[in-house]
């Protein structure tokens, strides 16, 4: 199986969720190649979880005020605020068929990846089931699965620094999300790479296409005509609607 | 009886009919957090399920709301686990972060 690599690229929020679903449908169709993408999100945005209340996890009336997208994923998990400077995000779609049947077993296999780069730039790094990457105990990447329509799709997050402030002050934290985890703030729980690596921007990228390519027949690639038009229908339809983002 | 948590304080309170809906929220161990919002109008009650879990297909979602209204009404926890366990396998959804008891737990603990 030959897989393609999109280089890291910016879209906005609604683009690369849609460009996401566009690989999706096109993998369903066998119209594209299984696909490893790297992408950043300018304006930065929130991605709540499929399952999630907006209302409850994010500060809408604070990202107005600093230009910050919202979007719902198709994916379950929590929210998340995509610096557009200070994260790399990640997709890996391919037929369901190709990747592990347990999804415990899949998370482990991708995020190890994500802990491979990071042990190249002498990080270490351990996956924390369900969906984290640990960097001395505090989360440093999340990710999120799902498989539709015999599809599977895994995006995850590598924080490159964080501005906590900023990032506490759009989401919701949510106090309870605590309990059981012998931390005293949420604030506590992240950290990033800049604590750990004076490893430049490009320097992680080249780390990350390396790890998710190991093993794999990966090619440089583009999108295709019918994927943009697709996504482009994704956003009008679904990813920039209030019906959907709104939805809970 | 509802006991809802509202801004994190836990509290007793009676469903009214004219009252627009009351929150419960759960954080599983070694799971996910969830929150049931119960809204009763005019007498029907709906629930919503919310939260940073798994769950596929993504339309299963609609059917353990719809269960966990009518487990509402089971004669007792027993029954309302095992209605929205079978809902569950006859649908072929799964959860990841937390489990049909953990609902129940929370859906009986609020109504008794």
């Amino acid at each position: 199986m030959i897989w393609r690599l999109i280089r890291f690229e910016y879209h906005d929020a609604a683009m690369n969720m849609a460009l996401d679903e566009a690989v999706c449908n096109g993998v369903r169709d066998s119209t594209s190649s299984p696909t490893i993408r790297f992408y950043g999100w300018k304006p930065s945005a929130v991605s709540i979880g499929r399952f999630q209340s907006l209302q409850d996890e994010v500060d809408l009336k604070r990202c107005d005020e600093l230009g910050v997208d919202v979007v719902r994923r198709r994916t379950g998990g929590g929210a998340v605020f995509h610096d557009s400077e200070n994260e790399v995000t990640y997709s890996i779609i391919a037929p369901e068929l190709a990747m592990p049947k347990d999804i415990n077993v899949a998370y482990q296999e991708i995020c190890g990846c994500v802990v491979s780069a990071l042990a190249s730039l002498r990080v270490e790094s351990k996956f924390s089931p369900i969906n984290d990457i640990l960097v001395d105990g505090k989360k440093i990447s999340g990710s999120a699965q799902s498989r539709r329509n015999s599809v599977f799709l895994q995006h995850g997050t590598l924080l490159l620094d964080v501005d906590i402030e900023k990032m506490f002050g759009v989401l919701r934290t949510n106090e309870a999300k605590n309990v059981g985890r012998n931390i005293a703030s949420a604030k506590e729980r992240v950290t990033s790479l800049k604590e750990h690596s004076g490893a430049s921007k490009q320097e992680v990228l080249s780390a990350l296409e390396m790890a998710f390519a190991s093993g794999r027949n990966c090619q440089h690639g583009i999108w295709s005509a019918n994927e943009l038009q697709e996504a482009e229908r994704l956003v009008l339809q679904r990813y920039s609607t209030t019906e959907w983002n709104c939805e809970r | 009886m509802l006991r809802c948590c509202i801004n994190g304080q836990m509290a007793n309170r009676t469903l009214m009919p004219s009252e627009p809906s009351l929150v419960i929220e759960r954080k599983v161990e070694g799971g996910k957090l969830f929150r049931l919002r119960v809204t009763n109008i005019e007498g029907s009650p709906s629930i919503q399920l919310t939260g940073d879990f798994f769950l596929e297909p993504e339309e299963g979602i609609d059917i353990i709301e719809g269960c966990l209204v009518e487990c509402l009404e089971a004669p007792d926890k027993r029954e309302a686990e095992r209605k929205l366990r079978r809902a569950i396998t006859e649908s072929q959804i799964q959860i990841l972060g937390f489990e049909a008891k953990d609902i129940v737990d929370a859906l009986w603990e609020a109504r008794s």
